[in-house]
């Protein structure tokens, strides 16, 4: 035995070891966690007769914000919009919620609320906003927005997603590129698009990420490249006055003065709507391409640029510009930022909001020296509205509201919960 | 063809070692054997769709005459075969790992030259990973098991040189991020069959 052990084991091994040659064989399997989007379809005439009042509701993916006076109207993303009482800051009190399909935009003038409703216009009465009531509708407002959520035949549209989470089992040699999110209609670009800005709950009120906007009873809204105009002399009635080709890649809109201030992806267009229903270009202020919503006040615009892969650039920073003479803006100083988003301004004080690293109240006395005065960690904040010493702000989990009578010490009023859903 | 010529090169140098020691031992009774601490070196190569290396050293106790355990740690360096990723040979994974096991052996014979079986079973910590185009980063400890044979020939109650061979199966799990989709992760998990041969000294 002993002998078959020394002549005989280190061949064995060799043979053994070749033999295993087969199970040498090397694998990876790769797991891809992704949200399947299903598109919801609903004919146009339902999707019109769907606009009007319910009781209030959760609010699960805000969107654009307006005051008008003690209330606050906040878009839910694609839903309608929900009525807040703030008559008590301290306290708002949730009243209604009006449904309308396709909702993203909004604006106030008097007692009228304009809405975009997909490719429609609606115009509201909030006299009483407990009771609001549909006025107006002013069809196939948006030529190209939502022309490809139509079925072939025009006669219905993509209303929703039913969200469905999945793991793909894949080969490693794929690379995960195109994002976690999958769609399972070839006609979901429009959703992407919302879904991409349903991280950031642009505050209205002209506020620095609007896309309508109300001057000289003119309603301003972005479509595309252009900018619509309609008289709203009539509140509840509007009338189409003129549209202007602008650029590709216009994001905002804020008014000022007689000026319309234009943020784009590739820099800032003054407008002047000196003839209301007829803007026409002044001044051009070009930048890096960014994300860049705007504010002006006391003839300083004050615009963020911020990277990433929706604003296709890679710079952080605010910039102040010098508008006093529209056709020749000129910078006046750069500021490093971390992740810019919305910013407003109120008499000197500015408020930026920072993303994911938080909330900037900054000193904005001295143009060519902004302070920070105090940075507000701990809240993914995307836009602020600044009114009566009131900040209202929109962050990840919330619709926030701090006083900011002492800008070194803002103090938190309330807190509008968001319910995180699919 | 590589692969090839080192399996080739590996296999003679286990001929050539056992030659030489079966002609200078004799099969000697190791009655003097007794319970001890021993520490094992081993060090040797891997072979699979890439040929690896491996070094590892055990720190055991030796009971009965025959039996040991033993608990260890090493270092293992791997190339990923070319199946698994179908691009350029220069972007295939390159991958070292910390394993940390547990060791087991049974001696055949109570004798100075004698045949063992041994078997490892443990988790390893990855070192490095590096691809040019994706970001890996462990997200749990992958396993380790091994299993084989080998020979050992005694110069003293420590002392031996002992040569092996087995099979390893081993695994790599982790989240992968590509350099330009930072958002965007996957979970991976490697597998690798290893055929292993190596040389070591007890101590």
């Amino acid at each position: 035995m002993n002998a078959f052990y020394k002549s005989f084991l280190i061949p064995v091994i060799v043979v053994m070891g070749t033999a295993f040659q087969g199970c040498v064989k090397d694998t990876c399997k790769r797991e891809l966690p992704a949200t399947i989007y299903t598109a919801v379809r609903k004919s146009l005439t339902d999707v019109r007769a769907d606009v009007r009042m319910v009781a209030a509701t959760e609010v699960h993916h805000p969107g654009k914000i307006y005051i008008k006076g003690s209330y606050i109207f906040l878009n839910e993303l694609n839903k309608g919009i929900h009525v807040f009482d703030n008559r008590n800051p301290a306290a708002p009190k949730q009243i209604s919620f009006i449904n309308i399909p396709g909702n993203v935009d909004l604006a106030v003038s008097g007692n009228a609320l304009y809405a975009d409703s997909f490719m429609d216009l609606v115009v509201f009465d909030i006299t009483d906003p407990v009771n609001v009531k549909l006025n107006k509708r002013v069809e196939n407002v948006y030529d190209v927005r939502y022309n490809y959520q139509f079925t072939q035949v025009r006669d219905s549209l993509i209303v929703d997603y039913l969200a469905r989470d999945t793991v793909y089992q894949l080969d490693c040699s794929s690379i995960p590129t195109g994002g976690p999110v999958m769609y399972s209609d070839a006609n979901s670009v429009t959703l992407q698009n919302a879904s991409a800005k349903s991280n950031y709950s642009a505050v209205a009120k002209g506020g620095s990420m609007s896309r309508f906007t109300v001057m000289n009873s003119t309603l301003y809204l972005i479509d595309n490249a252009e900018i619509k105009a309609y008289n709203i002399q009539q509140p509840d009635n509007p009338q189409f006055a003129n549209t202007t080709k602008v650029a590709f890649g216009i994001e905002t809109l804020f008014p000022y003065k007689n000026y319309l201030f234009v943020g784009a992806n590739a820099g800032m267009y003054i407008m002047d709507a000196s003839n209301p229903t007829a803007p026409v270009l002044k001044g051009t202020f070009s930048h890096v391409r960014s994300c860049d919503p705007v504010v002006v006040e006391d003839d300083k615009a004050y615009v963020t640029l911020r990277s990433g892969s929706a604003c296709q650039g890679f710079t952080n920073q605010l910039e102040v510009v010098d508008v006093k003479n529209v056709e020749a803006p000129f910078l006046i100083k750069t500021y490093p930022m971390k992740n810019p988003w919305g910013l407003g301004i109120d008499n000197g004080k500015l408020f930026i909001c920072e993303g994911k690293f938080g909330l900037k109240f900054l000193d904005a006395s001295n143009t060519t020296d902004i302070k920070t005065v105090k940075l507000l960690e701990g809240i993914e904040t995307y836009d602020v509205i600044p009114y009566n010493d009131v900040l209202l702000v929109s962050a990840k989990d919330g619709l926030y509201q701090y006083s900011y009578t002492d800008l070194q010490k803002p103090k938190l009023l309330s807190k509008i919960p968001v319910t995180d859903v699919k | 063809m590589k692969h090839l010529v080192k399996l080739a090169a590996g296999l003679c140098l286990t001929l050539v070692l056992s030659i030489n020691v079966n002609n200078s031992n004799a099969q000697t009774n190791s009655g003097k054997r007794k319970n001890v601490l021993y520490n094992i070196t081993e060090t040797g190569m891997l072979y699979g769709n890439e040929t690896g290396i491996s070094i590892k050293t055990v720190l055991g106790y030796r009971f009965q005459h025959k039996y040991s355990v033993g608990i260890g740690i090493g270092y293992q360096h791997y190339y990923l075969g070319s199946m698994l990723i179908d691009v350029e040979e220069k972007q295939f994974p390159d991958i070292s790992v910390i394993p940390i096991f547990a060791d087991v052996r049974y001696d055949l014979l109570d004798k100075k030259i004698t045949p063992f079986i041994y078997g490892n079973a443990g988790f390893s910590h990855l070192v490095k990973m590096e691809t040019t185009y994706e970001k890996f980063k462990q997200d749990k400890p992958g396993v380790v098991f091994e299993g084989g044979i080998g020979q050992k020939f005694s110069a003293s109650v420590r002392r031996s040189f002992i040569i092996s061979a087995g099979y390893q199966y081993s695994d790599v799990k982790g989240i992968v991020k590509t350099r330009f989709e930072a958002e965007q992760a996957a979970f991976d998990k490697y597998t690798f069959g290893r055929i292993t041969f190596r040389v070591g000294l007890t101590l």
